[in-house]
C-alpha cells in the first residue's frame, strides 16, 4: 500500500513561498519607483540650477556689455532639451501609474516650462529672433490629446532648432499657475495649442501645424 | 484592472510551481510488492483504418512480459474500410498460441472509440482490461507493473506514461514536449491522489468496476477523461505507474492537431459541466476542494488572459496604424532604441518580477520533467516554440473549444 504525502503542508509552505516571492517584487518595484523618483527630481535640480546660471549668465553679459545672444542661444537651448527629456519620463510614469511622488515633481515641471516661455520670448524681444513657442494644453487620457502631442513631438523633432513645445495638463489645478494660463487663454476643449499667442481649439493634423509654424519661423 | 489580473495570474502560478515542486520532493511511502499470481488482462484495441499500425501494436502486446495464457486480445474492427480486417486475421493465424479475437463492429451507431470500447467489453473475460490505442506499443513490462497498483482496493485504474514516437516536424516536436510534461505532472496528481485522466494511449482498468458503471460514454468527445471522472466520481483512485511506458504517434501536420486539441479540450468543458458538483466537494478530497477548482480557474484565466492580450495586442496594432497614418511615415522618425538606464527605470517590475520567477519556476519543473522521464533536453528551436508561440495556439484551441462548446456546434470525433 502506499501512502500518500500530507498535502497540508505542502499548501501552507507554497502560500508563503509564493507570496513572498510577491511581496519580494513589490519591494523591488518600490525601491525602483525611489529611484525613478529621485533620477527625475534630480534632472529637475540640476535644471533650475541650469536656470539659475542662465539669468546670472544673462545679467554678467548685460553689465559687461558682452554679446549675449548666441551664448544664451544655445544654454536656452540645451534648457529646453533637459525639460523635454523630464517630461517624457514623468509622462511615462503618469501612463503607467506609478506611485512616485508625481505631484510634486509635476509642479516642478510645469514651473520650469513657464520659466522657459518666458526666457524665450526674452530671447526673441532681446535679440530680435523667431523662436516659436507651442503651448499644448492637453487632456490625459484622452485620445484626441493623444494624438495632437504624437504629431507635436514629430514637429519637435523636425523644428528642433527652432521650436520648443512646452506641454501643461490642463486639469492640473494642483498648481495655481496653470489655473492662470488656462483663464488667461480661455481653455475649453481637451487639446489647445497657442502658438505665437493665437489659440487653436481644433485639432491640427501634421500639415496644418507644419504650414502653421512654417509662416512663423 | 489589467495590472492587477496579471498579478493575480502569476500568484496563482508562482503558488502552482511552488506545489508541484514540494510533490516531487516529497518522499512516497512506497511498500508495494510485485504480483505473484497474475490475473487474467483483456486488452481492447479498438481499430479503424489502421492497416499500417495495428501489426506493429499486436506484436509489441505479443512480446510482453506476461503469461500467454492470462492475456486476451481483443481487435475491434470499427467499421474500417481499408485492410485492417485482412491484417488482423494474419495476425491471429501467424499467433495460435495466444488468445487473439477479431469483432467487427458495424459502424451504424456512433462513430466514436467509446462505441468501439464498450463493444470490446463484452468479449472481455479478464479480470482487468486494458484499452489500448492501436497506434500506440507497449514497453515489455507494462502490465506486470501497473497491475501491482490494485493490491489498493480503491484503485480503479492505472495509466501508463505516454513517450511520443514520431517526433519529425515542428507539430511533433512540441507534442513530444507536452507529453514529457504532462506524464510528468500526471505522475505528481497520481502521488496526491488527485489523477483524474486515463488516457487511450494505454489503461487499465478493473473489469467489475468499468462494466458496474456502463462503460464508455458513447456520447463524450473525450471518452478517456469522463470514464476517468466517473470513477473518480465513484470514489475510485487512478494512479500513474511511470515506469510503464507507452508510445504513441501524434497528429503531425496543423490541421489535424488543431482538430484534436479543440476536440479534447470541448471534451474538457463537456465533461467538467457533467461533473460539476464535484468542484470544490470535499468528498472527493483533494481532487474536489484543490484539483478540480484549479483547474476550472486554469481554464478561466486562459480565456480572459487571451482576451486581454488581444485587446491590447490589437489595440497597439490599431494606434500604430492611426500614427503611421497621421504622420504620414514621419512615425517611423520617432521610433528609437532607448537606452539601458531608460528601460530598467521604466520596467514595471512589481509586475514583471513574479512573473519571471513563475517563468523560472515553470522551465525547472520541465527540466525536472525531462529528468523524470530519462529524456535528452534537445530540439531547441521547439522548446523555443513550447514556450513562446505554443501558448498562444494553445489559447487558441481552448478560444475556439469554448466557442463551439457555447454555440452547440456538431461533436466530430
Amino acid at each position: 500500500m502506499k501512502k500518500q504525502p500530507d498535502t497540508f503542508w505542502m499548501f501552507v509552505i507554497s502560500i508563503a513561498i509564493a507570496g513572498a516571492i510577491f511581496l519580494a517584487g513589490v519591494l523591488l518595484g518600490w525601491t525602483l519607483d525611489q529611484i525613478r523618483e529621485s533620477d527625475i527630481l534630480e534632472n529637475i535640480k540640476y535644471n533650475e540650477l541650469d536656470t539659475e546660471s542662465y539669468l546670472i549668465e544673462k545679467n554678467f553679459l548685460e553689465v559687461f556689455g558682452v554679446d549675449e545672444c548666441e551664448v544664451l542661444r544655445s544654454r536656452l537651448w540645451n534648457l529646453k532639451y533637459n525639460i523635454n527629456q523630464i517630461g517624457l519620463r514623468l509622462q511615462d510614469d503618469s501612463k503607467k501609474d506609478i506611485k512616485t511622488n508625481l505631484d510634486y515633481s509635476k509642479r516642478k515641471y510645469f514651473l520650469a516650462e513657464m520659466k522657459l516661455l518666458i526666457l524665450l520670448q526674452d530671447l526673441n524681444k532681446r535679440c530680435n529672433e523667431k523662436y516659436l513657442p507651442i503651448v499644448f494644453f492637453y487632456t490625459k487620457d484622452d485620445s484626441r490629446s493623444d494624438y495632437q502631442g504624437l504629431i507635436l513631438t514629430w514637429i519637435n523633432e523636425r523644428y528642433e532648432e527652432k521650436v520648443a513645445i512646452l506641454s501643461f495638463d490642463r486639469d492640473y489645478l494642483d498648481e495655481p499657475l496653470i489655473n492662470t494660463f488656462r483663464k488667461h487663454y480661455n481653455i475649453t476643449e481637451t487639446s489647445t495649442l497657442i502658438i505665437n499667442e493665437q489659440k487653436f481649439d481644433d485639432f491640427l493634423n501634421k500639415d496644418a501645424l507644419v504650414s502653421i509654424i512654417e509662416e512663423r519661423i | 484592472m489589467i495590472e492587477q489580473f496579471f498579478w493575480i495570474i502569476s500568484l496563482f502560478t508562482l503558488f502552482l510551481g511552488v506545489f508541484w515542486i514540494q510533490v516531487f520532493l516529497a518522499r512516497e511511502s512506497n511498500n508495494r510488492k510485485p504480483i505473484k499470481n497474475f490475473p487474467k488482462v483483456s486488452v481492447i484495441v479498438p481499430a479503424k483504418n489502421e492497416e499500417k499500425t495495428l501489426a506493429k501494436t499486436i506484436n509489441s502486446l505479443l512480446k510482453i512480459n506476461y503469461p500467454k495464457d492470462k492475456l486476451q486480445i481483443i481487435i475491434v474492427n470499427d467499421g474500417s474500410t481499408d485492410n485492417t480486417e485482412k491484417v488482423a486475421k494474419s495476425l491471429i493465424n501467424k499467433n495460435p498460441s495466444f488468445e487473439m479475437l477479431l469483432v467487427n463492429r458495424r459502424a451504424n451507431g456512433s462513430s466514436r472509440k467509446a462505441a468501439a470500447l464498450n463493444f470490446g467489453l463484452k468479449f472481455v473475460n479478464g479480470e482487468f482490461v486494458a484499452c489500448l490505442d492501436s497506434d500506440t506499443y507497449v514497453s515489455q513490462n507494462s502490465l506486470k507493473r501497473m497491475l501491482a497498483h490494485f493490491e489498493d482496493r480503491n484503485v480503479g485504474s492505472v495509466i501508463s506514461g505516454i513517450r511520443v514516437i514520431n517526433p519529425d516536424n515542428i507539430y511533433g516536436k512540441i507534442q513530444r514536449l507536452e507529453y514529457i510534461f504532462t506524464t510528468f505532472i500526471r505522475s505528481l496528481m497520481s502521488k496526491i491522489g488527485t489523477l483524474h485522466i486515463t488516457p487511450g494511449a494505454l489503461s487499465l482498468y478493473r473489469t467489475e468496476v468499468l462494466k458496474k458503471m456502463g462503460g464508455f460514454d458513447e456520447n463524450s468527445l473525450t471518452e478517456d477523461f469522463e470514464i476517468a471522472m466517473k470513477l473518480r466520481y465513484n470514489h475510485y483512485l487512478i494512479k500513474m505507474e511511470p515506469r510503464s511506458i507507452t508510445y504513441t504517434s501524434v497528429p503531425d501536420s496543423f490541421g489535424s492537431f488543431w482538430n484534436q486539441r479543440v476536440r479534447w479540450f470541448r471534451g474538457f468543458i463537456e465533461t467538467s459541466m457533467k461533473y460539476k458538483h464535484m468542484l470544490g466537494n470535499k468528498n472527493y478530497g483533494i481532487l474536489g476542494i484543490f484539483q478540480y477548482p484549479v483547474n476550472i480557474l486554469s481554464f478561466l484565466i486562459i480565456l480572459t488572459a487571451f482576451s486581454f492580450l488581444s485587446y491590447e495586442f490589437f489595440q497597439r496594432i490599431y494606434r500604430f496604424f492611426i500614427k503611421l497614418f497621421m504622420l504620414k511615415f514621419g512615425y517611423l522618425d520617432l521610433v528609437k532604441i532607448p537606452d539601458l538606464k531608460e528601460v530598467i527605470l521604466t520596467m514595471n517590475i512589481k509586475l514583471i518580477f513574479p512573473i519571471i520567477i513563475s517563468f523560472i519556476f515553470g522551465f525547472y519543473i520541465y527540466l525536472l520533467a525531462h529528468k523524470f522521464s530519462n529524456e535528452k533536453l534537445k530540439y531547441p528551436f521547439s522548446i523555443v516554440v513550447f514556450f513562446t508561440v505554443y501558448p498562444i495556439l494553445r489559447s487558441l484551441h481552448w478560444v475556439t473549444a469554448t466557442y463551439k462548446e457555447i454555440k452547440k456546434s456538431e461533436k466530430n470525433w
